[in-house]
């Protein structure tokens, strides 16, 4: 049984099939032109999901065409074999880009994808031994496929809109799954994606591809329509363009790039008719577009399609019913060594934020670090989660020496974060599976493709056991910015605990609760205790730390000055100056 | 052979200057805001055209995009009125009497005939200011964005404003007069006077900068709205003030190299926007947030240009922008500095 958003999706796309055969034949390579530039847009709109943007996806467009057209045309071979060629090249090429852009700040891919689009059309027009320059080349061979070439251009046109439609069809199933969860935390929760095992530099670089691909396809497709190439395509104007349809649709949904294209479309049209009456040539229509991006980005960031989605269905949640993911069991082995710190410092210029600390994580603890504000809490915190580098010593989890970054929740090392990072707009079990990520496999091209249902089901039902385990079940599929922030902390446990840790870090989960909230949290606690999970807690709140934990360390300055049980620690005197003040001194 | 070297250097090396203006430009900008200023050429455009609208006597057409931003401004303040209509009335006043101000200074300067350096800093009055407005209209409404949503707006900017220059200017190209005519010769190379005029502008406005920066209150404000935007805040300084006015100077600085490189190649409504970009290669060598660096960049990108130019002409700017690649795989190998 179809939902019914999946039956309206099904109507209009049969309309956009069947408009070919309904246009007069003018206005059918219009049309054709429109869905081409969808398909560059939406690849855009998933760009801009991923918080980043591509000033050169005309010059994509380009190598995709040229490729495919010069080869074809220089040697006899099938289109359709030289489109693959071409189209596989121009990925190649976006994945350098990618690979010397995107690990550095978020604003050198645009620069570099400028620069890459200008380069590019000038060798377009300078190789004109090859190019044919300026004015282009003509007698390029249509599409076709042992000999069967495709003509007619209705059913050309019909062609181009199944591909575009398939990649919206394909990217609303990757926006739910795996990785569509990991993409949307690339837009400023780097940290956080770090710390639930996402590649971020590698995911960058493949929606990156991605995006190249489709408008290489997009531009090999344009060419053997109309049979004649000249960098004019291809050049900034139309990288710009392009950007104001995926603006214009808005980062929402893919579909939202089919929109931008087909309303700016429209919009070019209809200026350029306008102008023209007014007797004015050139492209001034440029003025209104550069315009509309402003406008769209200072009032409607989100685009136009949050306005027709208002009037939809609201989509069928995909499956999580069932088991979820095994659980490792968690013995009552108590004393092993899990985490070990070894004679840690760390120096930033001048100040020596931390010095000779030593201290040891064993299976089944529950410890607690605490320490006056400037202890070095935060900095010791951020050491242990790999996040922060040690300037001495060594930190050992599970006997090897710490990974880094991405790899350490792989090993069963969990946490949360002071600054609760969750992106609001996902629902609470969406926010919660993503700490599956590292548990399962499924890629980019198994979400497009919708074939990593059974592993997608088995993550969700993770997710809503684990929601079950902190009492929040009902709150499921409220959008997780909508919660208050003591129910936010809890999520984020729950995503911690999805990850099946053997060791959680919990970095001030009772900041800013208020007391009913307090009283869920430890409850909470207590239960994983239960359950045998090995906890580090980072807390300020001195009555819930001394209520849940066993073990303390305490910090001032840079050291350890205390370890031990609650009571003991509550009655050394180092531990009071430290908070207390006054004797400082005699103290040490 | 050591002509032609020469030759080149002197090229070289005066294009690297306009582009270091740029870089200075694009660099403030950036620190200060955040904003990676794609629209940044575009000042260069107008620079020039309105400088050789006021040599040929021609009232310039960014007097009319003045007044239009003015008016506009007005109007987007119009919530203001009801909370405060005694402070409204004041701001709406001064914009007012600044847009007449402008009006009356273009017609004097018309009137007078003024001599080239006279007429540039005309321009540079009419100019300058449209940097402050732009900020006006597309970053003070939205101070947090991300660095991304500020590119797209800087295109979009970028779009408009050349659309507006081909709109007033129409697209052909108008001649503008240097500074002074002649040159000297040095050696066996001819240095025209233009290029000494650039050396020293360059030199001013990168020495003025310095010594804004460093030894004035407003400069320290600015410096410290680059280092750290909410701190300044809390130090009570308006931080959208410092950002107004650092792209006030950007197009300033970026108006007088558009001025300066006019003479040199003609004005036209799209010169602009390749300057600007260069700009940028040159300034991604420093991350676009360190001077010296840029300026190592902007000549290198000013070098390879005059080289290139002379060596495969048709592939200028293909070698130009290449030179991105190698600079972002230099700047990957101190990427521990700059991860996100």
């Amino acid at each position: 049984m179809m939902s019914a958003r999946a039956r309206l999706a099904l109507a209009a796309s049969a309309i956009l099939l069947v408009m070919p055969w309904l246009l007069p034949s003018f206005y059918v390579g219009i049309f054709a032109y429109a869905g081409i530039y969808a398909m560059v847009a939406v690849g855009l709109v998933l760009l801009l999901q991923a918080g980043q943007i591509s000033l050169g996806q005309g010059a994509f467009m380009g190598l995709g065409a040229y490729g495919s057209a010069l080869v074809a045309r220089a040697y006899g071979i099938d289109t359709l074999v030289t489109m693959v060629l071409s189209v596989s090249a121009t990925g190649l090429v976006a994945a350098l880009i990618g690979f010397i852009t995107l690990r550095l700040r978020g604003h050198y891919l645009p620069l570099a994808t400028l620069a890459y689009g200008i380069a590019l059309a000038g060798v377009f027009t300078a190789w004109h031994e090859v190019t044919g320059g300026a004015s282009g080349l003509d007698k390029i061979p249509p599409l076709s496929l042992f000999g069967f070439a495709l003509t007619d251009d209705r059913l050309y046109t019909q062609l181009i809109w199944i591909i575009t439609l398939l990649s919206v069809l394909g990217l609303s199933r990757l926006h739910t799954s795996r990785t569509g969860r990991a993409i949307a935390t690339l837009e400023g929760h780097d940290g956080l994606a770090q710390a639930f095992g996402v590649d971020t530099t590698m995911l960058r670089v493949k929606v990156f591809v991605f995006s190249a691909v489709l408008a290489a396809l997009a531009g090999a497709l344009y060419v053997h329509l109309l049979r004649f190439v000249s960098p004019s395509p291809f050049s900034l104007m139309t990288s710009f363009k392009l950007l104001i349809m995926a603006v214009v649709g808005g980062p929402m949904s893919a579909a939202g790039g089919v929109l931008g294209a087909l309303t700016l479309e429209s919009a070019q049209w209809t200026l350029q008719d306008i102008l023209a009456r007014w007797g004015l040539s050139g492209n001034l229509e440029v003025i209104v577009f550069g315009v509309i991006l402003v406008v769209m980005l200072l009032k409607w960031p989100q685009g136009l399609w949050p306005a027709v989605e208002r009037f939809l269905p609201k989509p069928r949640l995909r499956s999580r019913a069932g088991e979820g993911l095994s659980r490792t069991i968690l013995t009552e082995n108590r004393g092993e060594v899990l985490l070990r710190l070894e004679d840690i410092g760390i120096r930033f210029g001048g100040l020596q934020a931390l010095e000779g600390i030593g201290m040891e994580l064993k299976r089944g603890e529950f410890v607690g670090l605490i320490g006056p504000n400037g202890a070095g809490k935060t900095t010791l915190f951020s050491i242990i989660s790999g996040l922060q580098r040690q300037t001495t010593g060594r930190v050992t989890l599970f006997g090897v020496p710490l990974p880094t970054g991405y790899e350490i929740v792989r090993r069963g090392m969990a946490r949360t974060f002071q600054h609760v990072q969750l992106m609001p707009d996902l629902s609470v079990i969406e926010n919660v599976a993503l700490g599956a990520y590292c548990r399962t496999s499924a890629g980019f091209i198994r979400g497009l493709f919708a074939l990593d249902g059974e592993e997608n089901r088995q993550a969700l039902a993770s997710a809503r056991a684990a929601l079950e385990r902190v009492g929040l079940l009902a709150e499921a599929d409220l959008a997780a910015g909508s919660l208050p922030l003591g129910k936010q902390r809890i999520v984020e446990i729950a995503r911690a605990l999805v990850a099946d840790p053997q060791i959680l870090l919990l970095d001030e989960p009772a900041a800013g609760l208020r007391f009913s909230e307090k009283l869920t949290l430890v409850k909470i606690l207590r239960q994983l205790q239960a359950e045998h999970v090995t906890i580090l807690l980072v807390e300020h709140d001195m009555e819930l730390v001394m209520g849940c934990v066993e073990r303390l360390v305490v910090l001032d300055r840079g050291r350890i000055i205390a370890q031990g049980s609650p009571k003991d620690v509550q009655a050394n005197p180092a531990v009071i100056s430290a908070y207390l003040g006054g004797g400082r001194d005699k103290a040490a | 052979m050591t002509d032609t070297v020469l030759f080149l250097l002197v090229d070289g090396l005066t294009s690297g200057l306009v582009y270091a203006l740029l870089a200075l430009s694009l660099v403030l900008v950036f620190t200060v805001t955040r904003v990676v200023n794609i629209a940044q050429g575009e000042y260069v455009m107008l620079g020039a055209l309105t400088l050789a609208d006021l040599l040929q006597g021609r009232m310039p057409g960014t007097l009319y995009l003045l007044i239009g931003g003015l008016v506009l401004c007005v109007i987007l303040d119009a919530g203001r009125w009801r909370r405060d209509w005694r402070q409204a009335l004041l701001y709406a006043s001064g914009l007012v009497i600044a847009g007449v101000a402008a009006l009356a200074l273009t017609r004097g300067a018309l009137a007078l005939h003024l001599p080239v350096i006279g007429m540039m800093v005309v321009a540079l009055i009419l100019v300058a200011p449209l940097g402050a407005l732009i900020y006006r209209f597309t970053v003070h409404p939205i101070p947090n964005a991300t660095t991304i949503v500020f590119v797209i707006i800087s295109v979009g900017v970028s779009m408009s404003v050349q659309g507006l220059g081909l709109l007033i200017w129409g697209a052909n190209p108008y001649p503008v007069d240097p500074i002074a005519a002649g040159g000297v010769m040095m050696g066996p190379v001819f240095i025209p006077y233009q290029s000494f005029a650039i050396l020293i502008t360059a030199l001013l406005a990168m020495g003025g900068l310095y010594l804004f920066s460093e030894f004035t209150l407003v400069g320290k404000a600015l410096q410290a709205s680059a280092m750290n935007r909410l701190g300044a805040q809390f130090c009570g300084i308006p931080v959208n003030a410092a950002g107004a006015l650092a792209f006030l100077l950007a197009a300033a600085f970026s108006a007088v190299s558009g001025m300066l490189l006019a003479p040199l190649i003609t004005a036209n409504y799209e010169m602009g926007f390749m300057v600007g970009l260069k700009g940028f290669v040159g300034g991604a060598m420093g991350g676009l947030i360190d001077y010296p660096l840029s300026l190592v960049g902007v000549m290198i990108v000013g070098g390879l240009e005059s080289t290139s130019a002379y060596v495969a002409s048709a592939y200028r700017d293909v070698l130009v922008f290449s030179l991105l690649i190698p600079i972002l795989l230099w700047r990957n190998t101190r990427s521990r500095v700059e991860a996100r």
